[in-house]
């Protein structure tokens, strides 16, 4: 696992501008006395490569932090660079071709149109960049089959598991090749089995060198990943490996305000992306 | 960009997926368009049967009536109500000198009378008239003459029968040389008329016509030998009966020694007079008709825009996952737009199958025909994909608005 030290080099070896580049970020909810700030001047970057967890209670922010990195809502103030372009000030039709080409959504609720087959549903993006038919159906079929779930691409969401459902949302997400692929609490649904798995599947595409973002409250599913970013409150709290933030029974936050860049060389616990 | 075929497609997908609520929607405009193309279609028929009801009556007809129409002072009566025509009135209006532009000449005395043949006993109007009754009116004789003028100068007791009243006295047998009894007087039978049918207010089969002369002796009793009932005038030509309409005008006064105009003791009325009033009568009524199957199609326009509102909050989730995957906000738009369109489109064309079937039986049912213009039923479609496309703009653009977080919060 020596290639899980991305931050010095990108996937052909040279150092790359960071995919995420966040700075005195806020945003906030409502005006005058009823004014919420969900985010209060929050700072983060990651580099290509990374498999980076934001772990936060519900309530912190979180959400709010997934929606602006994945470009379903701009920030109220601060700037946000996604692959080294300013996506602070976009207007919606521009955000939309944004997530179509740099985000793949991962969600809690798998989010599959019922009407839709495994396949058309994988497809579902493709259609939005305006490929061909035919070349769509070569690309959904094929990242169904990243996920093993080639045999099932015609079966409807309604006959297919929860974590089978969830692959093929995984399988959706791949199949634009994004730049970063953000779960927004992608086990939050799925019982334990199908957890791991799944969780095994963003390792998986880690060590591809796919830049993996996983938003989740459960330091279980944070420490997967080789970075863990700790929220309170609208700013980050801990910022390292996830040895470090976890430190004990795992579940307990270290306290140290640890360095914002990762380090170099740290590798990922045990846990991490261990489903081989 | 999303192309037209894979948003027509995703429509579809839409559309057949949530079946029953579609064939509700499209419902509401398959009945607005159905009334439509029925209501139009019997307005348009009604007026037909109203032109061809008066034309049958004759052509360029003015009718020459007792009494004024402009009198209201009470020393005059009523339209009809005076016997103030004569035959000698009638005699001045066929002159070709004084009224050039009049081409024929029929006074009328009319009388509901008994009559009997054989057996047989009826009762129907007798008309006495001149020959030229036959070519005012239109009539044709299937059997037999007509009356001549020599049977008007000699007052000859001969008759011409309807058909209907033939039927009844001569059953299954050619009336044509026998005779018949009318008022006690023995009339015989010299011809029988073509059937003509009903026109908007008389049975014109239901008949028996006589001289002239003959009816004001025998049947017309009481009165002065020489009144007539009406003078029917025929014009020489359609663009004729303005300037026929000023020589009988003008004759009559004269022959009545009436100086001021509206003091006349007469009315003419052309017939193209009766023909405006009768189809603007109609065409009233379709009008009517016609503004309730609209109003029935703004109701299914409005259950159109209901549904797709449903729709859009029912498939919040669905907009918001399509946005998230890139979908722009004009995608949105244009996708249930076309989901609009498809379905006021399906109520048209299966409102038009309807409208057609309808009108194909209403006529069975009742006498009313119904005319199906192909201009209406294109028309009736195109207003449907119309009220489908502007009743989805509200539903759609406010899909198109919804923020995509919002909508990934929907369930």
């Amino acid at each position: 696992m020596s290639q899980d030290s991305p931050v010095e080099q990108g996937r052909d070896g040279r150092r790359t501008v960071p995919v995420i580049e966040i700075s005195e970020l806020r945003k906030t909810y409502g005006t005058g006395e009823a004014a919420v700030e969900a985010i209060r001047g929050l700072d983060l970057v990651v580099e290509e490569g990374e498999f980076l967890s934001v772990m936060a209670p519900s309530g912190s922010g979180k959400s709010t932090l997934m929606h602006i990195i994945g470009c379903l809502d701009t920030p109220t103030s601060g700037r946000y660079r996604l692959a080294g372009r300013d996506v602070s000030n976009l207007d919606e039709a521009e955000l939309a071709r944004i997530r179509n080409r740099y985000i793949g959504f991962v969600f809690q609720q798998f989010h599959l149109l019922r009407h839709l087959t495994a396949v058309s549903n994988v497809e579902l993006p493709l259609v939005y960049a305006g490929l061909n038919p035919t070349d769509r159906r070569v690309r959904a079929i094929e990242a169904l089959r990243r996920v093993g779930l080639a045999d099932r691409m015609h079966h409807r969401p309604t006959q297919l598991s929860g974590g089978q459902q969830q692959r093929v949302a995984i399988a959706r997400a791949l199949v634009t090749d994004p730049t970063v692929i953000l779960a927004d609490e992608p086990t939050g649904n799925l019982d334990s089995a199908s957890s791991e798995e799944v969780l095994g599947w963003f390792g998986e595409f880690h060590r591809a060198g796919r830049t993996v973002v996983l938003i989740t409250h459960e330091p279980d599913v944070a420490k997967v990943a080789s970075r863990v970013v700790r929220m309170r409150d609208g700013v980050v709290v801990g910022d390292g490996p996830p040895e470090l933030i976890f430190v004990g029974t795992g579940t307990t936050f270290a306290g140290a305000t640890l360095t914002e860049q990762p380090q170099d060389g740290s590798e990922p616990s045990g846990g991490s992306a261990g489903h081989r | 960009m999303m192309s037209l075929r894979e948003t027509l497609r995703a429509s579809i997908e839409a559309i057949a997926t949530h079946r029953s609520r579609s064939l509700l929607t499209v419902l509401g405009i398959l009945i607005g368009i159905a009334a439509v193309i029925i209501t139009v279609g019997l307005g348009e028929g009604s007026q037909a049967k109203v032109t061809a009801a008066v034309s049958s009556l004759g052509s360029n007809l003015l009718v020459v009536s007792p009494g004024s129409s402009t009198g209201t002072g009470g020393v005059r009566g009523g339209l009809g109500s005076a016997s103030t025509l004569t035959l000698a009135d009638a005699t001045a209006l066929a002159s070709h000198l004084d009224a050039p532009d009049i081409s024929a000449v029929a006074p009328v005395v009319q009388k509901n009378e008994a009559m009997s043949a054989g057996g047989n006993t009826w009762s129907a109007p007798v008309i006495g008239t001149t020959p030229p009754y036959l070519g005012i009116r239109s009539r044709q004789i299937s059997f037999g003459s007509f009356i001549t003028s020599a049977d008007v100068t000699s007052a000859n007791e001969v008759a011409i029968l309807g058909t209907e009243v033939s039927a009844e006295l001569f059953p299954g047998q050619n009336p044509v040389g026998q005779t018949i009894n009318i008022n006690g007087s023995s009339f015989s039978v010299i011809g029988l008329l073509a059937s003509a049918g009903s026109s908007a207010t008389t049975n014109q089969d239901d008949q028996v016509i006589v001289p002239i002369t003959t009816a004001q002796s025998l049947l017309v009793g009481g009165r002065s030998g020489t009144s007539v009932d009406q003078i029917l005038l025929q014009a020489k030509s359609q663009n004729s009966i303005s300037a026929a309409y000023q020589e009988a005008n003008a004759l009559l006064l004269q022959a009545h020694q009436i100086t001021t105009p509206s003091a006349a003791d007469f009315t003419i009325t052309p017939e193209t007079q009766l023909l405006t009033t009768a189809t603007s009568v109609s065409k009233t009524l379709t009008f009517l008709l016609t503004g309730i199957a609209a109003v029935s199609l703004l109701v299914g326009g409005i259950g159109v825009m209901n549904i797709m509102l449903v729709s859009v909050t029912e498939r919040i989730a669905e907009i918001g996952l399509r946005k998230a995957l890139g979908a722009t906000p004009r995608a949105i738009l244009r996708q249930f737009l076309t989901e609009a369109l498809l379905l006021g489109l399906a109520g048209g064309i299966l409102g038009v199958v309807l409208g057609i079937g309808a009108s194909l039986i209403v006529p069975k049912l009742t006498s009313n025909p119904v005319a199906l213009s192909v201009p209406a039923i294109i028309g009736a479609v195109v207003v449907a994909a119309g009220i489908g496309l502007t009743f989805g703009v509200y539903p759609a653009s406010r899909a198109a608005r919804l923020a995509p977080i919002d909508a990934l919060r929907g369930d």
